[in-house]
């Protein structure tokens, strides 16, 4: 199905609130990619998009891309060298099993907006905001084809 | 979106002779011999409906996947004749001898010029004249905007060169060349577009139509990353 069309535009806005909620206390940035498909595995391509996206162009390198294929229901999560080294060994692990287990239920809004929710507090706590931050990166949703 | 071909340009589109695709195949198949990387070029008439250039690009990319499967050392050029666009996919493994500003370089310095007077074949020709000798890392493609009598390039000479290489020189025989540039775990991205094709300016022009922001040049690399898959 056409990616665009998968959240609703209410769905859409509690999903950039909730990102822009997580990045409120942090220097980090998070962003949602949404695209159909994905043939083979999700973090590769999450790393891919990762890169297409420039999210690693931030200065502490602690951007996290959230990956979703939804017509293969295939989802991943991929955090820069900056967060990667700080968060415990299991967080994305953890993350995953939150998104996993709210995305069978048909409730992606409510994983993704808990999920986000984990990923900023672990942000805040290890890149809590300057007095000169700037938004690195959009906080829109990347839709993919 | 089509299976990986057997030869390096595929010219859905029509665009080129049987010659014109023999002379690039022969170039490209010159290059894997002696150093492994590989150069693919997909013309294709329009982007499917609901696709995006980069989108579709990178995805061909990783069907195709040109190079080694653990070098990366591969590059895809797309080209959308009628939506007058294209794209130079890097691999991994040559992110570091070709950058996205020095891709978008190429692009822009090189081809497009051709491609706007819908000679693919000129312009394919003087991208790789500059993009062969980067990959092998024996160039480096300078990323100002010189705006020098490049274009002025006799297409038609460097044909007459392509020839006799092929004939004259064997396949085995490039002592000039070194080895083949490091390998960086780092994707080169970033969108190119090109005006219409409007009756031709002047070559020394830049190109309408651009409004993308700036491209840095290649980025350390995704090492060190870390994250989760799933699926439900």
């Amino acid at each position: 199905m056409n990616p665009a069309k998968f959240f609703t535009e209410e769905e859409k806005e509690r999903i950039v609130q909730a990102i822009k909620e997580a990045e409120k206390e942090t220097s980090g940035e998070i962003r949602l990619h949404i695209e159909s498909r994905c043939k083979g595995d999700p973090l590769q391509r999450a790393m891919k998009v990762f890169a297409r996206l420039k999210m690693h162009k931030t200065a502490l390198r602690n951007g996290v891309i959230i990956y979703l294929a939804i017509d293969d229901r295939k989802f991943a999560i991929y955090g820069d060298k900056g967060i990667n080294e700080k968060v415990p060994e299991n967080f994305w692990e953890d993350v995953k099993e939150v998104l996993a287990q709210h995305f069978k239920q048909n409730k992606h809004v409510d994983g993704l907006v808990k999920g986000i929710h984990m990923i900023g507090e672990k942000l805040k706590e290890f890149f809590p905001h300057q007095a000169d931050d700037v938004n690195e990166l959009s906080d829109d949703i990347s839709i993919g084809s | 979106m089509p299976e990986k071909p057997e030869a390096w340009v595929s010219d859905y589109a029509g665009v080129l002779t049987a010659e014109q695709k023999a002379q690039l195949n022969a170039l490209l198949d010159d290059l894997e011999k002696r150093t492994s990387n590989q150069i693919f070029i997909a013309i294709f008439r329009r982007l499917p409906e609901n696709s995006y250039l980069e989108d579709f690009t990178n995805r061909l990319f990783e069907k195709w996947r040109p190079g080694l499967p653990d070098k990366d050392n591969g590059i895809l050029i797309t080209i959308f004749t009628e939506d007058h666009k294209a794209r130079i996919e890097v691999g991994y493994g040559l992110e570091d001898v070709v950058t996205d500003a020095q891709a978008r370089h190429v692009l822009y310095q090189y081809m497009i010029p051709y491609f706007k007077k819908g000679d693919y074949f000129s312009g394919l020709v003087q991208g790789l004249k500059v993009l062969i000798p980067a990959v092998e890392g024996k160039y480096q493609i300078p990323v100002k905007n010189t705006k020098t009598a490049k274009k002025k390039d006799d297409a038609s000479g460097w044909l007459a060169a392509i020839i006799a290489f092929i004939i004259l020189s064997g396949i085995f025989r490039r002592r000039k060349y070194t080895g083949i540039g490091t390998r960086r775990r780092s994707t080169w991205m970033g969108p190119f577009f090109f005006g219409g094709f409007g009756g031709g300016g002047s070559s020394g022009g830049d190109f309408g139509g651009f409004g993308g922001g700036g491209f840095g040049g290649g980025f350390g690399g995704l090492s060190g990353g870390g994250g989760a898959s799933g699926s439900w």
